[in-house]
C-alpha cells in the first residue's frame, strides 16, 4: 500500500517536472498574425518550419505580425514580446524573433540567447534583406518563406563554430538595435583533457626514453676530436660560389577582419535579458 | 728449440722472500704480498734477469708435452707450465700473461710480448680492484630505472684487470667536400608574399693530423666497449716491460692494424666535417653533396691499455662493464626494470598532465 502511494507521488512529481517545461515550450504558437496578412494554412505552413528549425538547431524562430506598435519602438516591442511570452530555448533563451509592424512599416529582428551569435549584425541584414523585395510587395507568405529559409546557413555555421559575419550596412535605412556592447563569438575553450593527456604522454616518453639510454653507457665515440692535433686543422680553400636564385611570389590571404563592422550590437531589454537586433522599414 | 723458447713463461719473484710480485696501479711498484716489501720496477728487473735463466732450464724438459695437441689445436692453444706449482696452463693463442688455473701464480709468457708483437708501449693500471669496485657502486647511483634490489642482489662475480691490445694511430687527413646551400629571403607589399631563394655552390677543403686515435687490436673485446671507455691520457705511455703485467691479464692482437683503419677513417670524416661546420654558418640550409678524404702517413703504434672488466650477476643473467684502468671511467649496460619505467612513465605523465590542466585553467 505504502510502496503504491509512493510510486504514484514520484510518478506525479515527475511529471510535474517535466511536463510544464515541455508544454510552455512546445504550445506557443511561433507564427502570430496580429495583422492578419496570411491564410491558416500559410501560416500553419510556416509553423512547421520554425519547428522543424526548433528541433533542429535548439533556436526559437517567431514571426510577429502587428497592426500599430502603439508608440513603442521596435526594439523595444520585440522584445518584450519575446521575453514575456516565454519563447527561447534552453537556458539562454536562444532564439530571435521576426517583427513586422504595418502602421509603421518597420521590420524588426531580436535576437536573444545564442541567437545573437548565429546571427551578428551582418546576418541580420542579410536575412531581413532577403525578405525585404517580398514584404514591400505585400507578399508577406513569401517574405517569411524567405527569411526562415535563409536561417539554416547561419544556424549551421554557429554550430560549426564559425559564424557568418561580415560588414553590416547601415547608410541605407538599415540599423542595428541599441549598441550598449558589441560581442563576437568566441570559441568556447574549455580545459582540454586530451591537450593535456598528450602533453604528458610526450613529456613522459621523453624523460623515459632519455632515462633509458642513460643505463647505457656503452657506445661507440663518434669523430675523433680528442685526438685532432692541436693548431693542425687549417682549412685550405674555402669557395662560396653563387649559383642563381629563384623568386617566387603567393598572393597573400585576406585578413580576416574586413575593416569596420562585425559582431553583434547587443543591449538589454526591460526584462533584464541580453538582446541582438537590427531592422528597418519595408 | 724454437718451441721451447716459446714455451717459456715468467714470473717476477719477490728478492727478499721468493714470492711472486704484483704490479700495483695505486703504487706503480710492484709489491710482495706476503713481506710487505715494494720494489721499483727496475730493481726487480736485475733481480729477476739471472733467477730467469734458471727458470728457462727447469721448464725446457716439460715443454714437448705441448706436442700431444693435434695439430690444429695447436694453433689456438699453448700449454706452459707454471713455474710456482709445476701445473700445466693451457692459454689461447692470443695470451700473453695470466693466472696459473691451479694456484693462481700471476704468469707471463714473453714469447707473446717479444719480436714483432713486442708492444711499443704499455700504459700502467693506475686505478685498484677496489677503485672498479667504488666505480661500479657509482654507476648503479642515480639510477631510477634499475631494478630495486640490483644492487643489493648482483654478485660481482668477477673483476679482471687486464692489458688489452690497442693500435693508436697517427695520420694526415685531407678533406674536399662540395656543399648546396641556400639563402632565403623573404618580403612582402599588400598584395603578394615574396620568397627569394639564393643558391650556392660552397666548396671546402681542410687539412688536420690526428695523433693517436685508439683502436683496440682484440677480436674479443667489444669494440664498442672499447671505444666508451676513451679517453686515455698518453703522456702516461711508459716504455713496454713486462713487469707492469705482473697481477693482470694481457692479451697480444690478433687484428691487424689495416683492419680498424676503416673505423679510423670513419672517425676522422666525422671529426672533420664537425670541425668544418663553423665555416658554413650564414646559410639557411647546407646539404653536402659530395665529400673525399684522404689519409696519409697512417702509422699505427702497438701498445697495451689497462681495463678493468666487472662482470655481476643478476638473477641468473651476466652484466659486463668495462673501466678505462687509467681514469677510472666505467661504462656498461645496466639492467632496465620494466616495472619502474612503467611507474615512471605514468607518473610523469599524471604530474604534466595535471600541470598543463591548471595551467589551461588559469589561462583561459
Amino acid at each position: 500500500m505504502k510502496r503504491k502511494l509512493f510510486a504514484i507521488l514520484l510518478c506525479i512529481v515527475i511529471l510535474a517536472a517535466v511536463v510544464p517545461g515541455v508544454l510552455a515550450a512546445s504550445d506557443l504558437p511561433r507564427v502570430v498574425d496580429d495583422a492578419a496578412l496570411m491564410s491558416q494554412s500559410q501560416r500553419s505552413a510556416l509553423e512547421e518550419k520554425a519547428a522543424q528549425l526548433r528541433n533542429e538547431y535548439e533556436m526559437d524562430v517567431v514571426i510577429l505580425t502587428v497592426d500599430s506598435l502603439n508608440g513603442k519602438r521596435p526594439q523595444d516591442y520585440a522584445d518584450d514580446y519575446y521575453d514575456e511570452n516565454g519563447y527561447g530555448c534552453g537556458d539562454e533563451y536562444s532564439g530571435l524573433l521576426f517583427l513586422l509592424a504595418m502602421e509603421e512599416r518597420d521590420w524588426y529582428i531580436s535576437t536573444c540567447g545564442n541567437a545573437i551569435y548565429a546571427l551578428t549584425d551582418y546576418g541580420i541584414q542579410q536575412v531581413g534583406e532577403a525578405a525585404l523585395p517580398y514584404l514591400s510587395s505585400g507578399e508577406y507568405y513569401e517574405a517569411f518563406t524567405v527569411f526562415l529559409d535563409a536561417l539554416p546557413a547561419y544556424f549551421t555555421a554557429y554550430q560549426n563554430g564559425a559564424p557568418l559575419d561580415g560588414y553590416a550596412d547601415t547608410s541605407g535605412d538599415y540599423y542595428h538595435g541599441d549598441q550598449e556592447d558589441v560581442v563576437y563569438y568566441e570559441e568556447e575553450v574549455t580545459p582540454s583533457l586530451l591537450l593535456a593527456l598528450m602533453t604528458g604522454v610526450i613529456v613522459a616518453g621523453i624523460v623515459v626514453l632519455i632515462m633509458r639510454l642513460c643505463m647505457n653507457t656503452k657506445r661507440l665515440q663518434s669523430g675523433a676530436s680528442d685526438y685532432l692535433k692541436a693548431g693542425s686543422f687549417r682549412i685550405g680553400r674555402q669557395q662560396d660560389l653563387f649559383l642563381y636564385s629563384n623568386v617566387s611570389k603567393t598572393r597573400r590571404p585576406k585578413g580576416t577582419d574586413n575593416g569596420g563592422g562585425g559582431g553583434s550590437s547587443v543591449h538589454t531589454s526591460s526584462s533584464g535579458r541580453s538582446h541582438g537586433g537590427g531592422g528597418g522599414k519595408f | 728449440m724454437a718451441l721451447e723458447e716459446q714455451s717459456r713463461v715468467l714470473e717476477y719473484k719477490c728478492p727478499c722472500c721468493n714470492a711472486r710480485l704484483y704490479f700495483g696501479g695505486n703504487t706503480q711498484k710492484l709489491t710482495c704480498e706476503y713481506c710487505d716489501n715494494t720494489f721499483d720496477l727496475e730493481t726487480v728487473r736485475a733481480f729477476n734477469e739471472s733467477a730467469n735463466q734458471q727458470s728457462v732450464e727447469e721448464v725446457s724438459w716439460d715443454a714437448p708435452s705441448a706436442q700431444e695437441w693435434a695439430e690444429e689445436e695447436q694453433q689456438s692453444m699453448r700449454a706452459f707450465q707454471c713455474p710456482a706449482c709445476g701445473g700445466e696452463i693451457v692459454t689461447e693463442e692470443t695470451t700473453a700473461a695470466t693466472f696459473c688455473p691451479y694456484c693462481d701464480n700471476p704468469t707471463i709468457m714473453p714469447s707473446r710480448l717479444s719480436g714483432s708483437v713486442k708492444p711499443d708501449a704499455v700504459l700502467p693500471f693506475q686505478t685498484s680492484k677496489e677503485d672498479a669496485k667504488e666505480a661500479f657502486l657509482r654507476l648503479c647511483k642515480g639510477k631510477p630505472l634499475l631494478p630495486k634490489f640490483f644492487t643489493q642482489e648482483q654478485r660481482l662475480e668477477k673483476i679482471t684487470g687486464m692489458y688489452v691490445p690497442f693500435w693508436l694511430y697517427d695520420c694526415d687527413a685531407d678533406f674536399d667536400g662540395s656543399y648546396q646551400a641556400t639563402r632565403i629571403h623573404r618580403w612582402s607589399d599588400s598584395e603578394y608574399d615574396y620568397t627569394k631563394t639564393d643558391h650556392f655552390l660552397l666548396r671546402r677543403g681542410a687539412k688536420a693530423a690526428f695523433n693517436g686515435i685508439p683502436m683496440d687490436g682484440s677480436s674479443k673485446m667489444d669494440d664498442a666497449f672499447m671505444e666508451s671507455i676513451e679517453p686515455f691520457d698518453y703522456s702516461q705511455l711508459a716504455d713496454f716491460d713486462t713487469a707492469y703485467l705482473t697481477g693482470y691479464l694481457a692479451d697480444k692482437y690478433d687484428v691487424p692494424s689495416e683492419q680498424g683503419e676503416g673505423r679510423i677513417r670513419q672517425r676522422v670524416n666525422e671529426a672533420l666535417e664537425d670541425a668544418l661546420q663553423g665555416s658554413l654558418l650564414g646559410y639557411d640550409t647546407v646539404v653536402p653533396t659530395s665529400r673525399q678524404l684522404q689519409v696519409r702517413h697512417s702509422k699505427a703504434k702497438y701498445v697495451l691499455m689497462p681495463v678493468w672488466m666487472l662482470n655481476t650477476n643478476y638473477r641468473g643473467k651476466v652484466y659486463t662493464f668495462a673501466m678505462n684502468g687509467q681514469t677510472g671511467r666505467m661504462t656498461g649496460t645496466l639492467p632496465i626494470c620494466p616495472k619502474r619505467t612503467a611507474a615512471w612513465f605514468a607518473g610523469i605523465c599524471a604530474g604534466v598532465t595535471a600541470l598543463s590542466m591548471l595551467l589551461q585553467w588559469l589561462i583561459l
